[in-house]
């Protein structure tokens, strides 16, 4: 015949169009466990974009600080001590005050440019409007309470003093028009002159909401600024931290930093973005899912006979991680977890034999009166019995989580939703398991010996809802329900059942916050 | 309603399972698998260099099955459905892993007649290894056309060659495997 192209044709066509070849076994699970591991992607993405529209929303939903109370003219003034604090620490007044008392001049060695050569004298020149500030300090002189110029009237005869500032409603205390109470002379603070002319301007004006300013741009958010911590720390306090460093914790709570206050053009100072750094230790119990998985359908036996014999045991978990929390709220943790996965393998074997060596009196021989020989003899008695083998498997990882969260504050307490990975850097694991031709066998695979569990895990996927309360300045007691989920099966992928787990518990702890 | 009862595997039709499937039943996907791997594998030995590569483009093969398995239509052979998704996933894979471009221009190719009777006897495995020491042009070329039974322009559609490229691989596949038969014929006698 011909080996034409019609023949070679008909050739390959007839012979190779149906030919089937049986693939190897391997294929099968390969393609299952990808599947599995495409769904997981799906799922994770999903998940991390429904955790940025959370975000989102919540942080678009927070207050900001435009949202401080507005206060009309005619108002009240407001108590120099108000119980508002906008979330400022209890103790952060007393911190003020001590800052302010610990300085001769009321004032920290500190310019307003932030330059260390310029220093302020707390020198004070009178003007025609200081004198009625004079007038009306002297009327007050003698309480107790410290308007900071009282000390510097009895330092200098130079010096005059400001005294408590005039009604925030812009009355000034002899009555004269709004917006007059200011100093504004030639010889205040350097730099300070100018800011306190805008802030007049501005603030004369009455003040409606926030939207009143919403056109006038940073100048004017800047004096609403200022108005906004003059509600917080009252008049008096304001004219004494003027050029001084507000506490830490108010920079925090009010968000914002010095140049905002003083509108000074040469005042630089960057923004933290960071608020604090925290180390969080933790630990827990766990609870877990496990899930056992054959390749193939001949594999079932097994699997049922492994999920017979292989029970719960008490699990844990623990973690020590370092979180770094932005002034925005949102957090960067990582660290190590350690966790241990226990079981508890029971194995009953019905036909177990065990050989028993015993002593048998075979014969009696009377020599003679009280002298008896026993003689003995040994016999092997093979015993059959039910034998109950119980070994409690370990399972020990060490991850490294890498873990984006949120933390938002009510009064002491505060709330932390997390999401993450966590990077498996060793795996542990001793124990026993039933074979597939049912007898008890150690991780080691009976046919090629090798441990049917991988060395390393790869990723993990994790998640928290942390809640903590704050026991003071620096410690906070920390509870913390998590879930892990292994991305890829604990078992090494020749290995015809896979085995993984999802791992589910609560860790309680301290938090310990950086300054 | 078809009903899927997977444990009584021969009993079901390609319908009953693609239904169980359908609905996540394990044991139906699993039974697609065992039902149509055999011929899918020999399909992808015959595309792949290696027996590696063929396992490679079967599993991607049967994940865009599974994939995809909603898009089916119940309308012609579901074999043939998965044989299209199989022969698409071996070309891709194969563009994918290909260093450098086999196709060529046209040749004049002249046909030799030589006798053999031997051939006949030659088995699947020998001929998929004749197939396989093709180069992967022409061997492409040449599965698509005499074994899938496609058409000179689905074929340069698909390699997105031009047709008279591929009639010019397909040539020269028949030319190669010619004088393969034709040496082996001699090795037979």
């Amino acid at each position: 015949m011909d080996l034409s192209q019609q023949y070679i044709d008909k050739l390959f066509s007839s012979k190779l169009g149906n030919h089937a070849v049986e693939p190897p076994g391997h294929i099968w699970s390969n393609i299952v466990r990808k599947r599995k591991m495409a769904a997981l992607r799906r799922k994770l993405l999903i998940g991390l974009l429904i955790a940025l529209l959370l975000a989102l929303m919540i942080w678009l939903l927070l207050p900001t600080r435009g949202d401080f109370p507005t206060i009309a003219a005619g108002d009240a003034a407001p108590d120099p001590t108000p119980t508002q604090t906008y979330g400022v620490p209890a103790d952060a007044e007393d911190r003020d005050r001590e800052i302010w008392s610990q300085s001769e001049s009321g004032y920290e060695d500190e310019s307003i440019t932030g330059s260390p050569e310029t220093t302020m004298s707390g020198e004070w020149h009178s003007d025609t409007r200081s004198d009625r500030m004079g007038e009306n300090f002297e009327s007050t002189a003698t309480t107790n309470e410290m308007p900071i110029g009282s000390e510097r009237t009895s330092s200098s005869a130079s010096e005059t003093s400001h005294t408590s500032g005039p009604d925030i409603t812009g009355q000034s205390p002899d009555g004269s028009s709004s917006g007059d109470y200011f100093e504004t002379g030639e010889d205040m603070l350097p730099g300070l002159s100018d800011d306190l002319a805008l802030e007049e301007s501005i603030l004369s004006k009455p003040v409606e909401s926030e939207a009143d300013f919403a056109s006038e741009g940073m100048e004017v958010e800047a004096a609403f600024v200022r108005k906004a911590a003059m509600e917080l720390l009252g008049v008096e306090r304001w004219r004494e931290t003027m050029g001084q460093r507000l506490s830490e914790e108010k920079h925090s709570a009010l968000n914002f930093n010095h140049c905002a206050i003083r509108n000074n053009p040469n005042c630089f100072e960057p923004v933290i973005p960071l608020r604090y750094f925290a180390l969080d230790v933790m630990a827990g119990p766990d609870f877990f899912s496990k899930t056992l998985d054959p390749s193939s359908s001949e594999f079932r036996e097994w699997v049922d006979a492994r999920k017979e014999t292989e029970s719960y045991a008490i699990s844990y978990g623990a973690t020590a991680r370092i979180s770094a929390i932005l002034q925005n709220g949102f957090a960067l943790r990582t660290g190590v977890s350690v966790n241990q996965i226990n079981e508890k393998f029971r194995f009953v074997d019905p036909d177990e034999e065990r050989r028993r060596v015993v002593n048998v009196l075979i014969d009696t021989i009377i020599n003679a009166p009280m002298d008896t020989t026993f003689v003995f003899d040994t016999l092997s008695v093979i015993e059959t019995g039910e034998r109950v083998r119980t070994v409690y498997n370990r399972y020990q990882m060490i991850d490294i989580p890498v873990v984006f969260g949120y933390e938002f504050n009510s009064g002491n307490w505060t709330f932390a939703p997390s999401a993450g990975f966590m990077f498996n850097i060793a795996f542990a694991r001793r124990g026993e398991i039933i074979s597939a031709s049912g007898r008890p066998m150690t991780f080691e695979d009976e046919e090629t010996g090798r441990n049917i569990f991988r060395a390393k895990l790869g990723m993990s996927v994790t998640g928290s809802f942390g809640v903590g309360y704050r026991l003071d300045s620096r410690y906070s007691i920390m509870v913390e329900p998590r879930f892990i989920y292994r991305v890829n099966p604990i078992t090494v992928s020749e290995h015809p059942v896979s085995q993984n787990y999802f791992t589910y518990g609560v860790q309680a702890g301290l938090r310990y916050r950086f300054r | 309603m078809v009903s899927h009862n997977c444990n009584n595997p021969v009993d079901l039709t390609d319908r009953e399972i693609i239904e169980g499937c359908l609905k996540s039943d394990r044991e139906c996907e699993q039974l697609l698998y065992e039902r149509f791997a055999p011929k899918m594998f020999a399909l992808c030995l015959r595309y792949a260099r290696n027996r590696m590569e063929a396992e490679d483009i079967m599993q991607n093969g049967f994940i865009r099955v599974y994939n995809k398995l909603h898009t089916f239509k119940h309308k012609g052979s579901f074999e043939g459905w998965i044989r299209r998704i199989m022969v698409h996933s071996a070309i891709k894979f194969l563009k994918k892993s290909s260093n450098k471009n086999e196709f060529s221009t046209l040749e004049d190719v002249k046909e030799k007649k030589v006798e053999s009777k031997a051939v006949e006897n030659i088995s699947e495995a020998e001929l998929l290894e004749l197939i396989n020491s093709m180069p992967d042009g022409y061997k492409v070329v040449f599965n698509l056309y005499v074994i899938e039974g496609y058409k000179h322009s689905e074929i340069a559609d698909m390699l997105e060659i031009q047709e008279s490229t591929s009639r010019s691989q397909l040539l020269k596949a028949r030319k190669f495997l010619q004088d393969a038969l034709k040496n082996l014929q001699l090795i037979l006698i």
